[in-house]
């Protein structure tokens, strides 16, 4: 199987949730702040782990934080 | 440039600086009959093991070093202080360079047992794995800087 591509809605959730700032959303989850820039451009695909500490924050499924951006299955 | 980035970069400096100077100096002292080179093994045990808490204790200072001069310019900069956090993206990246650093060693290690294998002297096995030693801290440094700046 090809590799996905893994999109996030995490910038647009965070203005969502009272707009909040990266340095205050990756004090929540345990990060840095360069990790949050990275999972929002896309350049870095979070764990698991943080991937459902982000949905938690953001109080939504982790599937509607995360979801694959393109599919080349074989 | 990111804080993870200033970190890398300082100490890769701090490692080039480190170990220039202490082969710099052990060169200058073997010029001058300051060890005992009729045993080349003892030499090069001797200068390796004591390079070994030297590469430490200038790794402590230079991120001593760093940490202060970031807190300095932040404050100057009327900036936020970076929070010294390693997460799983910093792990995930040392684990990466860590695992390029090896294969790097690796190449070196096979080169000095070939050089061996080529009836080539001792010095020139050592050196080779020293200079490979060095070299794979480096190529490690330089490929996490990447990963930050690539991801």
């Amino acid at each position: 199987m090809a590799k996905l591509d893994i999109g996030n809605n995490v910038r647009k959730l965070r203005f969502l949730t009272e707009e909040m700032t990266q340095q205050e959303l990756a004090k929540k989850v345990g990060v840095s702040r360069q990790t949050i820039v990275a999972i929002e451009k896309g350049s870095y695909s979070p764990t698991l782990e943080l991937a459902f500490k982000l949905a938690t924050v953001f109080n939504k499924p982790v599937d509607e934080v995360f979801y694959v951006e393109k599919k080349d299955a074989e | 440039m990111s804080y993870q980035e200033r970190k890398t970069l300082t100490n890769l400096i701090g490692t080039v600086v480190v170990n220039v100077i202490y082969w710099i100096i052990i060169y200058n002292r073997y010029l001058n009959g300051a060890f005992d080179t009729e045993n080349m093994f003892r030499f090069y045990a001797i200068v390796i093991l004591i390079l070994v808490p030297i590469s430490i204790a200038g790794r402590i200072v230079t991120t001593i070093v760093f940490s202060i001069i970031n807190s300095i310019i932040n404050e100057v900069k009327g900036e936020e202080q970076d929070e010294d956090i390693i997460d799983e993206r910093d792990q995930l990246y040392e684990l990466k360079a860590m695992r390029v650093s090896l294969v790097f060693f690796s190449v070196g290690f096979v080169t000095a047992l070939l050089l061996v294998l080529f009836n080539y002297s001792v010095s020139h096995f050592f050196i080779t794995i020293i200079i490979f030693g060095f070299l794979s801290e480096v190529v490690g440094s330089i490929y996490t800087l990447c990963k930050y700046r690539l991801g």
